[in-house]
């Protein structure tokens, strides 16, 4: 029986393709620290989803581990709640941890909310989650370990100290060989200098960034190559191309060690230029990812992107001579107003018109609300559930969620709580429906587009008769 | 090569990049055409089916080309 049993909550088919990274290195330093752990990736399991109550309750009771821990993102959290207070009295004889990035502005209201969560962890976790489970006492005065004091008044604030990752354990890539992964997950740095008030990173790691040593990275990715065996890498730094010199050294390693690899970055319009776009594709990178997140100067100003549409549109459309892009574009926003939406449209049919070398991909996602941002705490009297609007985006629509035998139970604690719940709510935004109706016309094209890709391919490999 | 409609094109796309839509097709087919407000035929609604059992096999996601694709088009992805 391990020490601890730690539960990665994600969710997302595609996401599913690479092992989770964060509760990896956790087990790393929690060995390291002599406490033995086993790890559950829920993304492996096809029928695990924010609405899986019974799934969750049966890993839960299934293990036996006197510490039981979460890993969770936002759009976990109402799963989380309903599964521990209906099982909560079963659970008295363990100690309950949570962390993740989900847990960002919400560690209090989550153990108001479900008493037999013990402790939660804001921000990086390595240092301070063993300390936690082997001196509690110590622990809780660190900045972002929330506890309960011998009165059970919930204490803690902040978030933890920023980890130098080259002192890190190295993870132990063996643990994931042989299941159903895709594509190998690798981290070179943490944080985003940038201050985008839609993002929740601020308040999980502040603005520095920290590096990892390249030697030391790149022994990671080859370890990680090694075990499991495939070459297709996603490099899941907030902002790859940050630091030019670096880029360029990474690149060269990458090539000079001539690893095989195909990988995809995400990057900023305004990090990224023509010498480092020939490094990186040089080195296999196959795709960038642009988080544009407006397509108006005045909305990306109001959300302190430090970014025009001018320099993003240059930047995408001569990366489409490199490797394949993505455009993601976030709309909705409480300030937007339909003219701006409607440029916002428009780039993003004429990035899918582009005829370069490589398609660009645009995606438009509607806001979603997170706590712990400037954004929510500004405009959170705005938001709305609608459960069954028909001009909300499939994914957001929840009604369509309304056939998993969970579904009532996980909408009431949606209903109950915007803070904890925040991403199934939307904020306002003037002329919604229009904004809505525009977006899913462009998805249907898109759609097709994205089918007949498909199809085709099937065929070739015929696969699809 | 074979001519495809629109409309079973976009269901494609839709189910490809959607894992709800992926589960409704495969729980009640046509509910999840409902969702996805398309207008088909039952010869196109069981071609979407052929589809749905291929994409549930697991067998497209081992091709870089079309996992490329996938990706790109992934929904899920929210900053």
């Amino acid at each position: 029986m391990p020490d601890v049993a730690l539960i990665s909550l994600r969710f997302g088919r595609l996401r599913g393709s690479m092992p989770p990274i964060g509760p990896l290195s956790l087990v790393a330093t929690l060995k390291r620290a002599g406490i033995s752990c086993s790890l559950t990736d829920t993304q492996l399991d096809p029928e695990m989803n924010q609405f899986a109550i019974e799934e969750l309750t049966g890993w839960i009771l299934g293990t036996e581990a006197p510490v039981l821990a979460f890993s969770v993102f936002n759009d976990s959290i109402p799963l989380l709640v309903a599964t521990l207070n209906s099982i909560g009295p079963k659970l008295s004889d363990r100690r309950i941890f949570v962390g993740g990035p989900g847990v960002v502005g919400i560690a209090e209201r989550l153990m108001e909310t479900v008493p037999c969560i013990g402790c939660v962890i804001v921000g990086e976790g390595e240092t301070a989650f063993p300390r936690a489970i082997i001196d509690p006492k110590t622990a809780s005065a660190l900045p972002g370990v929330f506890t309960r004091d011998a009165s059970g008044t919930i204490i803690g604030s902040g978030r933890t100290a920023r980890e130098d990752l080259d002192k890190l354990p190295l993870i132990d890539w063996s643990q994931c060989a042989g299941k159903s992964y895709s594509v190998v997950p690798w981290s070179t740095m943490r944080g985003c200098p940038f201050a985008c008030q839609f993002c929740e990173i601020i308040a999980f790691m502040g603005r520095t960034v920290k590096v990892s040593a390249i030697p030391r990275a790149i022994e990671d990715l080859e370890r990680a190559i090694d075990a499991l065996g495939y070459r297709s890498v996603a490099i899941l730094d907030d902002t790859f191309t940050l630091n030019k010199r670096r880029v360029l050294e990474l690149c060269d390693e990458l090539s000079r060690r001539n690893l095989n690899i195909s990988f995809e970055v995400f990057s900023r319009a305004d990090t990224l230029d023509t010498e480092m776009m020939t490094a990186l594709a040089e080195a296999g990178c196959c795709r960038v990812f642009f988080g544009i997140d407006g397509g108006d100067d005045e909305v990306l100003k109001r959300v302190s992107k430090g970014l025009t549409i001018e320099c993003a549109e240059r930047t995408m459309m001569e990366a489409a001579h490199f490797f394949d892009v993505t455009a993601s574009f976030i709309w909705g926003y409480p300030f937007e107003s339909l003219e701006a939406f409607e440029r916002m449209l428009l780039l993003a049919k004429r990035l899918k018109k582009h005829e370069g070398s490589f398609p660009i991909w645009p995606q438009l996602h509607l806001l979603s609300p997170s706590a712990g941002t400037p954004l929510f705490d500004q405009f959170k009297e705005t938001l709305s559930l609608e459960s069954d609007a028909e001009t909300l985006p499939l994914g957001s629509r929840l009604s369509t969620q309304s056939f998993r035998p969970s579904f009532s139970k996980i909408l009431a604690v949606i209903a109950d709580d915007v803070l904890l719940s925040a991403p199934f709510y939307r904020y306002g935004t003037p002329m919604f429906k229009t904004k809505s109706c525009a977006v899913d016309e462009f998805n249907r094209s898109l759609d097709q587009e994205i089918g007949n890709r498909i199809i085709h391919e099937l065929e070739r490999m015929e696969l699809y008769a | 090569m074979r001519k495809i409609s629109k409309n079973l094109q976009e269901a494609i796309g839709r189910v490809s990049t959607d894992s709800t839509m992926l589960e409704l097709c495969s729980l009640a087919p046509q509910r999840a055409v409902d969702e996805m407000r398309l207008d088909m035929s039952p010869a196109e609604f069981e071609q979407l089916l052929a589809f749905v059992r291929i994409l549930r096999s697991g067998s497209i996601t081992v091709q870089s080309s079309l996992a490329t694709v996938l990706r790109s088009a992934d929904r899920t992805v929210q900053r």
